[in-house]
């Protein structure tokens, strides 16, 4: 079961693109028709994958989707994006290449085509929150001053990359320990157990179980 | 009708999106197929009904561009139904041959061409022969009940 946000000013895609994920994915996707309307939802709800197209018909056009992924980063919203449009061009492509996780697929597709990417993404996404776990770990138990603000920093993107895992409150707890917050601390210790159904933690070696 | 899951995995290319293909594809979208509009004229994502989960392509079907942007050569199904038989016909073959869709059906307006579509192996839709076919099945059913009143 994935959270996904299907963004297309277009309805009859919007349609087709929901009907395909609930499918493929045992989901209910959100839907929004423009960028100001998705970025409101993505305020309110984390999801485990984004997709929208590039060109928007409407008053404002530099608000496109390139501008959404944009604004996405700057809220420290590292959701994995897939670009679904008939019109990118290199440029727009290569422009949003630096906002990783993103993939790219041309309309129109067929059912087979959207499910390798999504899974493909899906699968990137969990790589990257495995990198990101090695990394924070490391910052975390080092005592160089600096690496712990650093740690903090990698745990936001982990919450961002998979809102469901307990694993960044795991390490969010550790951080405000160090930091003597045990109130805090035992707040995210408690919502990392809520969400560790199997009571797993996190530590190394662990297999990290995806949505 | 209860119809079977199709679960949107063929993937329908409708050429023109006159009074028929427009019905056509709005059918196909809600039984589950997976269907792309390809027709020249801007306007009938107007007539499109609220519910079409599909894709429009506004463009020359007859242009190798426009089916290599319809993705044709991914396609299971191509069903031209243009109100211009010659366009039908080349659409179709070009579908068939160079994209290797393996089924088409194509919508023939006048009678006589018929053939030519058929020893294309082209599966045809005649309407006139459509109707003359329900109009003989309709009177043939009734022709027992019509003998007995006259008797």
């Amino acid at each position: 079961m994935i959270d996904v946000l299907v963004l297309d000013d277009e309805k009859h895609v919007r349609h087709l693109l929901v009907r395909m994920i609930s499918v493929g994915f045992e989901c209910n996707p959100m839907e929004a028709g423009s960028v100001e309307e998705a970025l409101k939802i993505c305020d309110r709800h984390k999801f485990d994958l984004i997709t929208t197209d590039i060109k928007f018909s409407g008053e404002n056009e530099e608000l496109d989707g390139i501008e959404f992924i944009r604004r996405l980063r700057l809220r420290g919203i590292f959701t994995p994006v897939l670009i679904i449009s008939a019109f990118a061009t290199a440029e727009d492509i290569s422009e949003v290449c630096r906002y990783a996780p993103i993939d790219y697929l041309a309309k129109p597709f067929t059912q087979d085509e959207l499910k390798r990417k999504i899974r493909a993404l899906l699968e990137y996404r969990k790589d990257t929150f495995e990198r990101y776990l090695r990394e924070a770990e490391g910052l975390i138990h080092s005592n160089f001053p600096g690496d712990l603000e650093k740690g903090e920093q990698i745990v936001r993107i982990m919450f961002s990359l998979m809102p469901s895992s307990p694993i960044p409150h795991y390490l969010m707890s550790e951080i405000l320990e160090k930091r003597g917050n045990t109130e805090l601390a035992e707040k995210h210790r408690n919502a990392a157990k809520a969400l560790d159904i199997n009571m797993r933690g996190y530590r190394k070696g662990d297999e990290i179980e995806t949505d | 009708m209860k119809l079977k899951p199709i679960n949107l995995k063929f993937y329908v290319i409708v050429v023109g999106c006159g009074k028929i293909g427009l019905e056509v594809a709005s059918r196909l979208s809600q039984i589950g197929f997976n269907v792309t509009i390809i027709d020249k004229n801007p306007n009938i994502i107007e007539l499109l009904p609220e519910d079409y989960g599909g894709f429009i392509i506004i463009g020359d079907a007859t242009e190798r561009s426009t089916m290599e942007q319809a993705k044709a050569n991914k396609a299971d199904l191509l069903i031209a139904t243009t109100e211009d038989d010659s366009t039908n016909y080349f659409v179709s073959m070009v579908g068939a041959k160079i994209f290797g869709i393996p089924s088409v059906i194509a919508l023939v307006n006048d009678r006589d061409n018929v053939p030519l579509f058929e020893r294309s192996d082209i599966k045809v839709i005649s309407p006139i022969n459509l109707a003359v076919e329900t109009f003989e099945k309709n009177i043939l059913e009734g022709i027992d009940q019509l003998v007995g009143d006259n008797r």
